[in-house]
């Protein structure tokens, strides 16, 4: 069981960490598109046609959805912290899985929208006019089920660790 | 009624959620979801919770989101911020209040370019707050001055919300950008005397710098090159953008293009700067747009709930006293700032105000630039205030340390400004009546 | 709006007609100064709103505030709007492949005219392919019921420096802000380089000179800024119309009872030529404010005879060209083409030799 729930983790650390060099080869590659655009356009007079609308629909999605779970679980989002500290143990335990409740169903709600999405896009084939021509946009739909899959994983196993790292702690308890 | 008694739940559920640590961008994914369900079921809470997301992250304009960030990244590897805090720091011997000084600059000349006031401010919180902290600034002050300045964007041309309002109320948005000029210099000048006034009462609190001995024996040599480095930079974005190179949009791009050419001239790129780049500027960049996104959503609730609309009919009554109709709509406008992004502020209200501002003469132009500065102002304030968030996402100070310092900024900033507008609606009017 | 209430309607007929009292969620991805909202939407829903004795209420939201523009099909399928105030189908050739064909390039008309040919071309029972109508086959058959919306001004060629004397003045140098995919054919077909950009972003890119020009309906400039920086324009090629719809879905349609729908059929079709009028009243407005800035109009007919004609060339190619790419695609794009062109024809307006020749 423990073994399982290991190998389930080091998965999830694998493809988060892919998810950010995915984002951050986007990012990158949006800044040599672009700048590769302003200097064709300047100097020899040939943009490259289409470059608004690869960076718009393509490379921002790129750079954002599949890096969600690796942000979530970096520490770098900003929340309130001050109140909670001064707060009665028992009420603090209470909320937090009251807040590990919400963001478990959010998460659940996300994924299984987006996935709607994704699928209505692949219905209709979706695709958006790239200088003349009709290029598929559908695939790109398939990165926000993904993202936000990843970090309802998150939610998920760091409260599964947490319950590990609780029962271990109660087992050594026993034993001493 | 229905309406309020929802409305009234989703706040008092975001304020108990807020205060309990839950993250602001998941906090403001479950009210709007929760407002959006109570309104309208399962059905209407379908349809805006499949697009959202997808809508709200492709699009053009938010680019300077990542690509500011990165540039920020290569230049603060490369070391430049820090040996350019550095000089200035000796050159005024040691005066803590030059840092700041600076600091505001640095966000008004980042504001030049740069449309969005999240993106700078993150910039900031990664570049300026470390080097302010090296030299006794205190935690909470450090990130303030970095919120504040960055959010200096938001009303130094280019500005979104200048563009978005201009659209709306269908006013060139060439006049409001030269109508927000002198504005915004006031804004810098305030945000620094509050600065020098802070670092006055505090002085005796700060800790002496301890790196200031240690830097002393860096070589002239390498000063030179750092501001020839810094000044490069900022030239070739200026300059580009001035002489039609490039737009300001794409100079995020380039800025950080041509970072990444200093950063290589100065021998600092190679795997583990890229790796460092890359992780940062991801880890920031989907930090600032999971909270837009979020607070998009939260948005379209308060616009289903017509709320605004329903508090902008009842000041018709007041249409005879103007200057209180003024002052109560700045109030009216401090609050929805407070909660909602600056955005979605402007699509909800600007429609329905605009008659209203037409029956007392109010003119659009002057009121488009008061709104621009609550909208800046609202961005350091809580509960929501993007540019506190960005910085404590990314400096890792407690945004409650931050938004005590940053709403004593915010309430005297706009004080002074707003009352010098409203005294003196020439220092809006002047600049654009000279254009043509 | 999902309260409904069952409630007498008082009708000056006394026939004691019943009509469901409704709340229909409506949205526009443009602003409510815009001529479309005054010429179009706004008096539309008064209109509903006042012969139904205040049974059908909308609440609208304008500005892209609760939809997007451009996202409104999602929105309605979805449920998230009832009725879509702007359904922008050229700016979704994959779903909607036919609309485009209003965009393609003329000689002469005006909003008037284009608004008659579209009104008729909606009820056209002319077959474009596989025996289905221009509305079936774009609306229809998705589920959905549409009513134009006034078409816009022509677009035309507009340029901050930039003159147009001889052929080789159109080149590659030349970067114009186009916004479809007719517009970019046009340009590659004029030798000019089309870059496509945020509308909000074309201002500063014109003042700056990082854009030499647009192409764009008139009476949309002033609320661009673009009245300051336009110095020359081409009248007389009319670069096409861009044509939006209002649009429900079947399902909601079908919830309002048949004099509703027969008021709202009325209403739209007549109020399409008020908003129609508005829009040409706004571009002589805004012509006039160009020329008091110092803008020039130059009509084709009065340029050199080589750029007449280059320019007469590229508008008939980029008819052969949009048709040929439709076909390629399976799609009955000569049909469409020819349909709207006898539409077009039949309303009054002028189109090259070669168009008027297409069978
Ligand atoms: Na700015
Ligand atoms: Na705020």
């Amino acid at each position: 069981m423990e073994d399982k729930l290991q190998k389930v983790i080091k998965i999830h650390e694998v493809l988060k960490v892919s998810g950010v060099y995915v984002s951050g080869i986007a990012v990158i590659g949006m800044m040599l598109l672009i700048v590769t655009d302003v200097v064709l356009r300047n100097v020899f007079s040939s943009p490259i046609s289409g470059t608004y609308e690869i960076v718009q629909y393509y490379l921002m999605p790129l750079a954002i959805f599949p890096a969600l779970a690796f942000t979530y679980s970096s520490g770098v989002l900003p929340r309130l912290s001050e109140v909670v500290e001064k707060l009665p143990k028992k009420f603090n335990q209470v909320n937090r899985i009251l807040i590990y409740v919400i963001e478990m169903v959010i998460f659940t709600f996300l994924t299984i929208y987006g996935w709607k999405f994704a699928m209505s896009g692949l219905a209709d084939q979706m695709a958006i006019p790239v200088s003349g021509n009709l290029i598929p946009l559908y695939p790109i739909y398939f990165l926000v089920p993904i993202g936000f899959a990843l970090v309802l994983m998150e939610v998920l196993l760091a409260n599964a660790k947490k319950l590990q790292e609780k029962r271990t702690q109660k087992l050594e308890e026993a034993k001493s | 009624m229905f309406e309020s008694i929802v409305i009234t739940v989703v706040l008092l559920l975001f304020l108990y959620l807020l205060v309990m640590g839950q993250f602001i961008s998941s906090l403001l994914l479950t009210v709007g979801m929760i407002g959006i369900y109570l309104l309208g079921g399962l059905p209407l809470l379908d349809g805006f919770i499949q697009s959202e997301p997808f809508n709200r992250v492709a699009s053009y304009s938010l680019t300077t989101i990542p690509l500011y960030i990165l540039m920020a990244q290569f230049i603060l590897q490369a070391g430049i911020i820090k040996d350019l805090y550095n000089l200035v720091f000796r050159i005024s011997r040691g005066k803590q209040g030059v840092l700041g000084v600076l600091t505001v600059f640095i966000g008004g000349l980042l504001g030049g370019v740069s449309g969005s006031g999240t993106a700078t401010s993150a910039a900031l919180g990664q570049i300026a707050v470390p080097e302010l902290k090296r030299r006794g600034y205190p935690d909470g002050l450090a990130g303030t001055l970095a919120a504040v300045s960055g959010s200096l964007s938001a009303i130094i041309p280019p500005s979104v919300i200048l563009i978005l309002y201009g659209v709306v109320a269908q006013i060139s948005i060439g006049q409001l950008f030269a109508a927000s000029m002198i504005p915004g210099i006031l804004l810098m000048i305030s945000f620094s005397l509050i600065t020098i006034v802070y670092l006055r009462i505090y002085s005796n609190k700060m800790e002496a710098p301890a790196t200031y001995e240690k830097d002393d024996d860096t070589p002239i040599s390498r000063y030179v090159i750092v501001v020839l480095a810094g000044f490069f930079i900022v030239g070739s974005i200026f300059g580009g953008i001035y002489t039609g190179t490039f737009t300001p949009t794409e100079a995020g791009a380039v800025g950080a293009f041509i970072s990444l050419i200093v950063a290589a001239v100065l021998g600092k790129v190679n795997k583990a700067f890229f790796i460092k780049s890359i992780f940062e500027t991801t880890k920031v960049t989907v930090m600032a747009m999971f909270i837009v996104v979020g607070a998009s959503l939260f948005g379209r609730f308060i616009s289903l709930s017509l709320i605004p609309r329903k508090i902008i009919d009842l000041l018709g009554p007041l249409l005879d006293y103007p200057v209180l109709l003024i002052i109560i709509i700045m109030v009216f406008y401090f609050f929805l700032f407070m909660f909602i992004e600056g955005v979605a502020v402007i699509l909800m209200t600007v429609p329905i105000i605009s008659p209203l501002l037409a029956a007392i003469n109010v003119d659009p132009l002057w009121f488009g630039i008061l709104l621009a500065i609550v909208c800046t102002i609202g961005m350091i304030t809580p509960p929501v205030g993007i540019s506190v968030y960005a910085v404590g996402g990314v400096s890792g100070i407690s945004i409650e340390k931050l938004f005590r310092t940053s709403t004593v900024f915010a309430i005297i900033a706009s004080i002074i400004v707003i009352g010098l507008l409203i005294l003196f609606p020439e220092l809006v009017t002047w600049l654009p009546s000279q254009m043509n | 709006g999902e309260e409904t209430s069952t409630a007498e309607a008082e009708t000056d007929n006394a026939s004691n007609t019943v009509i469901e009292a409704k709340n229909l969620r409506a949205s526009s991805g443009v602003s409510d100064k815009h001529f479309w909202h005054r010429g179009f939407f706004q008096p539309l829903m008064d209109r509903v709103e006042e012969e139904t004795d205040n049974q059908i209420t909308f609440d609208a939201f304008t500005a892209g505030e609760l939809v997007g523009l451009g996202t409104e099909y999602d929105a309605l399928r979805q449920g998230s709007i009832d009725v879509a105030l702007t359904f922008m189908a050229p700016y979704d050739p994959q779903r909607f492949p036919y609309t485009e064909v209003v965009m393609l390039p003329l000689l002469e008309s005006d909003a008037n005219i284009a608004a008659t040919a579209m009104v008729n071309m909606m009820k056209s029972d002319r077959e474009v392919q596989d025996g289905k109508t221009y509305y079936d086959l774009e609306f229809g058959d998705k589920g959905l019921v549409a009513f134009a919306n006034p078409p816009t001004e022509p677009y035309v060629i507009s340029t901050t420096d930039h003159t147009f004397d001889s052929v080789s003045d159109f080149n590659q140098q030349i970067r114009i802000r186009t916004a479809s995919r007719v517009h970019e054919i046009l340009a590659s077909k004029l030798g000019i380089t089309s870059l496509s950009m945020p509308i909000t972003d074309a201002y500063d890119a014109l003042s700056r000179n990082a854009l030499d020009g647009l192409f764009y309906n008139v009476p949309d400039w002033i609320a661009m800024g673009f009245d300051e920086l336009i110095n020359h324009t081409i009248e007389g090629a009319n670069l096409g119309h861009f044509v939006g719809h209002t649009v429900m879905t079947e399902e909601t349609w079908e919830s309002l009872a048949p004099e509703v729908q027969e008021l709202f059929a009325t209403a739209s079709e007549e109020i399409i030529f008020d908003g129609a009028a508005l829009a040409m009243s706004e571009t002589e407005l805004n012509v006039e404010n160009n020329i008091e800035k110092g803008g020039e109009f130059t009509h084709l007919n009065d340029l050199p005879a080589e750029v007449n004609q280059h320019l007469t060339e590229a508008m008939v190619d980029t008819w052969f060209d949009w048709i040929d790419n439709l076909e390629g695609q399976g799609i009955a794009g000569k049909e469409m083409a020819m349909l709207w062109r006898d539409m077009l024809v039949e309303a009054g307006a002028e189109l090259p030799q070669e168009i008027l020749d297409i069978n």
